[in-house]
């Protein structure tokens, strides 16, 4: 090991973290901002009621005040922008890859591409003509438009950015010692996962946004993301470990992950931090080939499968889960030995 | 929660099976609120037979430990926290006592006393 090492990387990651924040946040919210100054000029000629929201054959179905046209492309993609930005900036220190990088910075581009695309420009037709002028073509094109600016603005984010693999100071799960298991002693244990009270914010902020910004009939498929998002994300997950393996699932039974022990190699605890580690909430995949059901920051229970990925699960009390699934193991390995 | 039971063991499965939630209850690793698993669930884990999970589950009932309710399985009661206080006290106590060269005997009479 090489103790200089660290310091002389340091230097090479700083226009990969610069690349980073310019093109993830600082640039998309600086032409929102732009483009929200501009209606703001206009807004003497704009009418009471802009079209927000269009069907595919070019009919505006979706009205709102002009200051809503003004004040929600700039904060949703400032604030968006950072928390997905933040999150890819995490990356950097741990051993993602490229692409999951560029994912997590193409939410701001993504957001300033559609308002700059379609939302502010129909809303300056609006102010030359009350009835704004939007043909079809473009209410067609404008999404697959942004988003291959948001790919072309994340494909400036150079290769450079991730930090070359191979050191191995990556964080790896803590052992816990494996509960000793007599031939005639059988065990089950069975946990829940954790919640955080903040994640209560994306169905409420979601339905509000459903019901208070763009009413149309799409408010029905709004609402039904966010009962989706509360049962996936907030409804408790069960973890069981019994003596046939380790299952997972939601309290619906479906989806369902199941883990013998002749497929797992070792079980650990981990401490998740949902953003930085698997960039947000729900069914994840992260780096270093991690998926996994992620509710809560915190401990979680990390299985390390014979298939060389881990299966992570914020559940509480991950320790006794651990001593028990080693424990399955060492009793299965003494008996076949 | 952990379950963890011992067919070689003399005492009754029931028994260990309802000792086991309570040392959780103990431990503060089961909370009021938790969920035991369903007495199916249960017993094809452990590979026992129904009534004996069931048996137990009445035992922890009687403790007023869980409350059993039909469609929604056994839930942890508010008793379990107190109970997991309780043992703290315990463990202070019996901290104590050994600081004071006091044997468990001697204790275990003083605390029959003052329930008399």
């Amino acid at each position: 090991m090489i103790a200089s090492e660290p310091p002389a990387q340091r230097p090479g990651h700083a226009p990969g973290r610069r690349s980073v924040m310019l093109i993830g946040v600082v640039v998309p919210s600086a032409l929102v901002a732009a483009a929200s100054l501009v209606t703001l000029g206009l807004l003497p000629r704009l009418p009471a009621r802009v079209a927000v929201h269009w069907s595919l054959s070019g009919h505006a179905d979706g009205f709102a005040g002009p200051w809503v046209t003004i004040l929600v492309p700039p904060v949703v993609t400032g604030l968006m922008g950072t928390l997905m930005t933040t999150a890819a900036l995490q990356l950097l220190h741990g051993d993602g890859t490229i692409g999951q990088l560029r994912f997590r910075a193409a939410w701001g581009p993504w957001l300033a591409a559609t308002s700059l695309t379609l939302v502010y420009p129909a809303a300056w037709t609006q102010a030359v003509h009350p009835a704004g002028i939007v043909p079809p073509w473009w209410i067609a094109g404008a999404s697959p438009l942004a988003a291959l600016l948001a790919l072309g603005s994340v494909l400036l984010i150079p290769r450079s950015a991730i930090p070359p693999p191979g050191r191995d100071d990556a964080e790896s799960g803590a052992d816990a010692p494996a509960l000793r298991l007599t031939p005639t002693q059988r065990g089950v244990w069975s946990g829940t996962t954790r919640h955080t009270a903040l994640l209560w914010l994306v169905p409420v902020g979601t339905a509000v946004w459903a019901g208070l910004a763009v009413r149309s009939e799409d408010t029905a498929v709004h609402l039904a993301v966010a009962a989706a998002l509360v049962v996936t994300i907030l409804a408790p997950w069960h973890v069981t470990v019994d003596r046939s393996g380790v299952v997972v699932r939601p309290f619906f039974a479906y989806p369902r992950y199941r883990y013998r022990f002749d497929a797992i190699r070792r079980a650990t605890t981990l401490t998740v931090r949902p953003l930085a580690d698997f960039g947000g909430w729900g069914i994840r995949l992260g780096p270093r080939r991690r998926h996994g059901v992620i509710t809560a920051g915190g401990p979680a229970l990390a299985i390390e499968l014979r298939s060389g990925r881990t299966f992570v699960v914020t559940v509480n009390d991950p320790d006794t889960a651990v001593r028990l699934i080693n424990g399955y193991k060492l009793h299965k390995e003494t008996q076949r030995a | 929660m952990l379950i963890l039971i011992d067919t070689s063991d003399e005492t009754p499965i029931f028994e260990q099976i309802a000792a086991s939630v309570r040392s959780g209850i103990i431990d503060g690793s089961v909370r009021s609120g938790d969920r035991l698993p369903t007495a199916k669930e249960l017993c094809s884990s452990l590979d026992v037979n129904r009534n004996t999970v069931l048996h137990a589950y009445q035992l922890l009932r009687d403790e007023g430990l869980i409350e059993l309710r039909r469609g929604r399985g056994a839930t942890i009661t508010s008793r379990a926290d107190k109970l997991t206080q309780l043992s703290r006290h315990v463990g202070d106590l019996v901290r104590q006592a050994r600081d004071l060269g006091i044997a468990s005997d001697t204790l275990f009479r003083l605390v029959k006393e003052a329930y008399a």
